[in-house]
C-alpha cells in the first residue's frame, strides 16, 4: 500500500507541481500571443494594407450585386460618356460602364497575382535549400542555373516563353514558374546557408535526424518568412505582369474586364475619353500600394528588428 | 590579383553563362507544341514544305547536332533569315538595335539629370517636404504599369500641352531625341525614384563619416564639402545601381516602345511574336540577354575604377 501510497502522493504533488508550471506556461504563452496580436493590430503598414485588399476582395466577390451594368454586353446608347454620379468612372466605346468593368477585374487581376506567385515559390523553395542544405554539386547546378535565367531581361523572357506557348494568362503562369523561382531560391538559399551553421541544427544531425526532417522541420520554417514577404511585393509585380502582356496582345483579350486589357482598349480613345485608361490604372496602383503596404508590415511583424 | 586579370576573370566566367543562355533560346523553338516547321509555315504547310523547312532547318538531325548547328551560325553572325521580313535576322536586328540603344541611353541620362539633384536635396534637407513626397513617390511608381504612365503623359503632355510628338520616331538625329524625350521620361518616372532612394541612403551615410568632419573641420566650404566629399563617395551605389537597372530598362523598353510607336528591337520581338517568325523571337530573345551580360560586365569594371577598395579576389 505504501509502495502504491507513495507514488500516488508523489504523483499527485507531481500533477499539481507540473499543472502549475503547465498553466504558468499557459498564461505566459497566452501573454506572448496577446502581445503578438496587439503588435499586429497596431501595425499600421499591416492593418491598412489587409484592410484595402479585404475590401477588394469582398467588392470583387459582391460585384454582381454592387453594380447594375454588365460588364461585358456593349450598350450602344451610352457609348463614351464621361465621369458622372451613374457612371462614376465614365461608359468605354461599347457603352459598358467602367466602374462596373474595374470591379469585375479584381476577380481576374488578384487570382492571377497570386496565383503566379505559387509555383516560383515552391520551386525556388525546393531548389534552394536543397542547394544550401547539401552545397557542392547540387548547389552549382542550382546556382548556375541562377546565372543563366538572371541573364535574361525577366519580360523579354516570359515573352519569348509565352510567344511559344501561345498567347493567355495560362501559359503566363508556365513563364513565370519557369523565371522566377530564382529570386526565391536565392533568398532561401541565403538564410539556410547561414542558419545551417547554428547548434540546434547541428544538434539534430548529431542525433541522427533525417535530412529531410531537419529541412523540413528545422530549415524552411525559420528561413522561410523572408520569402514570403517578399512573395507580397511579387503579386504586384505579376498583376503588372499580366497586364502588360494583355497590352501586348499576349494576355487577357478583350472583351474581358482584365485592367490592363481595358488600359489597352482606352489607348485609342486617349484625345476623346481618357477616363477609358486613366482609371483602371488606378485600380492596378491602389492594389499594388495595398499589397507592398501588407508586405512591409508583415516583415515587420515577422522579422522584429530587422528594420 | 591586378586590375587586368580581374577583368580577364569576369570574361572567362561570361562564357558559361553565354553558353546557358544559347542552350535556352536553342530550346525554346523546340518546346513549340507540334511540329515547328509547320507551326513556322501556318498556312503554307503542305506536306513537302514541311519536310523541305525540316530539312533546312536541320530538325531531322539529333538534337545535340542541331545545338552544335546553331552554335556554329552563331559564331558566324548568321542568325537565320526572318520568315516575314525575309531578310536575314542580323541585319534587321542591327536596324532595330539603333531605337533601342537610343532609348537606354536617353533614359539614362534624364534619370540621372533627374536623380541627381533631387537624391541630394532630399538627403541635405531630411524630412523635409520634398524629402518625404520624393521617398513616398517610390510606393506608387514602384506599382504604377509603364504603359499607363506613357498613356498618361501622352494625355498631359502630348494632347493637351502640344509639347512633345505623341509618337513615332524622327526623320533626323535631333528630331529622334525629340520623339525619344516622352519615352525617356515614363521609363524615368519608373526608375528615378529608385536611384533617388539609394542616392539619400549613401549622403546621408557619407555625412555622418568622419572624413567629412575633417572636410569642415579644416573650414572648406559646404559646397566644397559637399561636392569634393560627400558626392565622390555617395556617387558609387547609385551609379552601379542604375547599371543593374540597364536590364530592367530593357525589359521595359519592350512595352515602351509599343505605347510610343517606336521602331525598336522590343517592337520588332512583339511584332515577330505576333507573326509567330520564329527565328526572329529567337534572335532577338538573345540579343536582349547579351547586351544586359555585356551591361553588367561594364558595372562591374567602372564599379572597380570608381571604388579603389574593390577586392579583386
Amino acid at each position: 500500500m505504501s509502495r502504491e501510497a507513495s507514488p500516488v502522493s508523489a504523483g499527485s504533488s507531481g500533477t499539481a507541481t507540473t499543472n502549475r508550471l503547465a498553466a504558468t506556461a499557459a498564461t505566459e504563452q497566452e501573454r506572448q500571443r496577446r502581445r503578438r496580436i496587439a503588435s499586429i493590430l497596431r501595425n499600421r503598414n499591416l492593418m491598412l494594407g489587409a484592410g484595402i485588399l479585404l475590401v477588394l476582395v469582398v467588392v470583387g466577390l459582391l460585384a454582381p450585386h454592387l453594380s447594375p451594368y454588365d460588364p461585358i454586353n456593349p450598350d450602344y446608347a451610352t457609348t463614351l460618356l464621361s465621369p458622372s454620379l451613374s457612371h462614376p468612372f465614365g461608359t468605354d466605346n461599347f457603352g459598358r460602364d467602367i466602374f462596373t468593368r474595374v470591379l469585375y477585374g479584381i476577380r481576374i487581376d488578384l487570382r492571377v497575382g497570386v496565383i503566379s506567385v505559387i509555383p516560383p515559390f515552391i520551386i525556388g523553395l525546393l531548389l534552394g535549400s536543397l542547394a544550401a542544405y547539401f552545397g557542392g554539386v547540387a548547389d552549382t547546378i542550382v546556382m548556375r542555373m541562377v546565372d543563366v535565367v538572371q541573364a535574361f531581361p525577366f519580360l523579354v523572357l516570359v515573352i519569348a516563353i509565352v510567344a511559344i506557348l501561345g498567347p493567355g494568362l495560362n501559359n503566363m503562369y508556365i513563364a513565370v514558374a519557369v523565371t522566377a523561382w530564382i529570386v526565391y531560391a536565392r533568398l532561401i538559399r541565403g538564410e539556410i546557408l547561414v542558419e545551417k551553421q547554428k547548434e540546434y541544427v547541428v544538434a539534430a544531425q548529431a542525433m541522427g535526424g533525417t535530412n529531410r526532417r531537419i529541412i523540413w522541420h528545422h530549415l524552411l520554417p525559420n528561413t522561410i518568412v523572408s520569402s514570403v514577404v517578399y512573395s507580397m511585393a511579387d503579386i504586384a509585380l505579376y498583376i503588372l505582369l499580366a497586364a502588360g502582356l494583355s497590352f501586348l496582345g499576349l494576355g487577357a483579350k478583350p472583351p474581358s474586364p482584365e485592367w490592363g486589357e481595358m488600359i489597352t482598349e482606352g489607348q485609342t480613345f486617349i484625345t476623346t475619353a481618357w477616363w477609358m485608361s486613366a482609371l483602371p490604372g488606378l485600380a492596378i496602383i491602389i492594389t499594388g500600394i495595398a499589397l507592398s503596404l501588407l508586405g512591409d508590415g508583415l516583415s515587420d511583424v515577422l522579422r522584429p528588428g530587422t528594420r | 590579383m591586378s586590375r587586368g586579370q580581374y577583368i580577364l576573370r569576369r570574361l572567362v566566367q561570361m562564357i558559361p553563362v553565354l553558353l546557358g543562355v544559347t542552350i535556352i533560346v536553342f530550346t525554346l523553338v523546340h518546346l513549340i507544341p507540334g511540329d515547328p516547321a509547320a507551326a513556322m509555315l501556318g498556312d503554307k504547310a503542305t506536306i513537302d514544305n514541311v519536310a523541305r523547312l525540316r530539312q533546312a532547318m536541320g530538325l531531322d538531325k539529333p538534337l545535340y547536332v542541331q545545338y552544335f548547328y546553331y552554335l556554329r551560325n552563331l559564331f558566324e553572325l548568321n542568325l537565320g533569315t526572318s520568315i516575314l521580313y525575309r531578310i536575314p535576322v542580323a541585319s534587321l536586328i542591327g536596324q532595330r538595335m539603333v531605337v533601342t540603344l537610343s532609348l537606354v541611353a536617353c533614359t539614362a541620362v534624364l534619370t540621372t539629370i533627374i536623380s541627381l539633384p533631387l537624391g541630394i536635396l532630399a538627403a541635405l534637407k531630411k524630412d523635409s517636404l520634398l524629402d518625404n513626397i520624393v521617398r513616398s513617390s517610390l510606393m506608387v511608381t514602384m506599382v504604377m504599369p509603364s504603359f499607363w504612365s506613357g498613356i498618361m503623359l501622352i494625355i498631359i503632355l502630348s494632347i493637351q500641352l502640344h509639347l512633345t510628338p505623341v509618337s513615332g520616331w524622327g526623320t533626323n538625329p535631333l528630331d529622334d531625341i525629340y520623339h525619344l524625350i516622352l519615352p525617356a521620361l515614363t521609363i524615368s518616372l519608373g526608375l528615378a525614384p529608385i536611384l533617388i532612394r539609394s542616392l539619400r541612403t549613401s549622403i546621408l551615410e557619407a555625412l555622418g563619416t568622419d572624413y567629412i568632419k575633417t572636410a569642415r573641420s579644416k573650414g572648406l566650404q559646404e559646397r566644397v564639402v559637399i561636392s569634393v566629399h560627400v558626392l565622390r563617395n555617395a556617387l558609387i551605389p547609385p551609379v552601379t545601381l542604375l547599371g543593374v537597372s540597364i536590364g530592367f530598362l530593357m525589359g521595359g523598353a519592350v512595352i515602351i516602345e509599343r505605347v510610343f510607336a517606336l521602331p525598336g528591337e522590343g517592337a520588332l520581338l512583339i511584332d515577330s511574336v505576333t507573326a509567330r517568325d520564329y527565328p526572329v523571337i529567337q534572335s532577338a530573345t538573345l540579343i536582349f540577354s547579351v547586351l544586359v551580360i555585356l551591361v553588367n560586365l561594364a558595372t562591374d569594371i567602372l564599379y572597380s575604377f570608381l571604388d579603389p577598395r574593390v577586392r579583386f579576389g
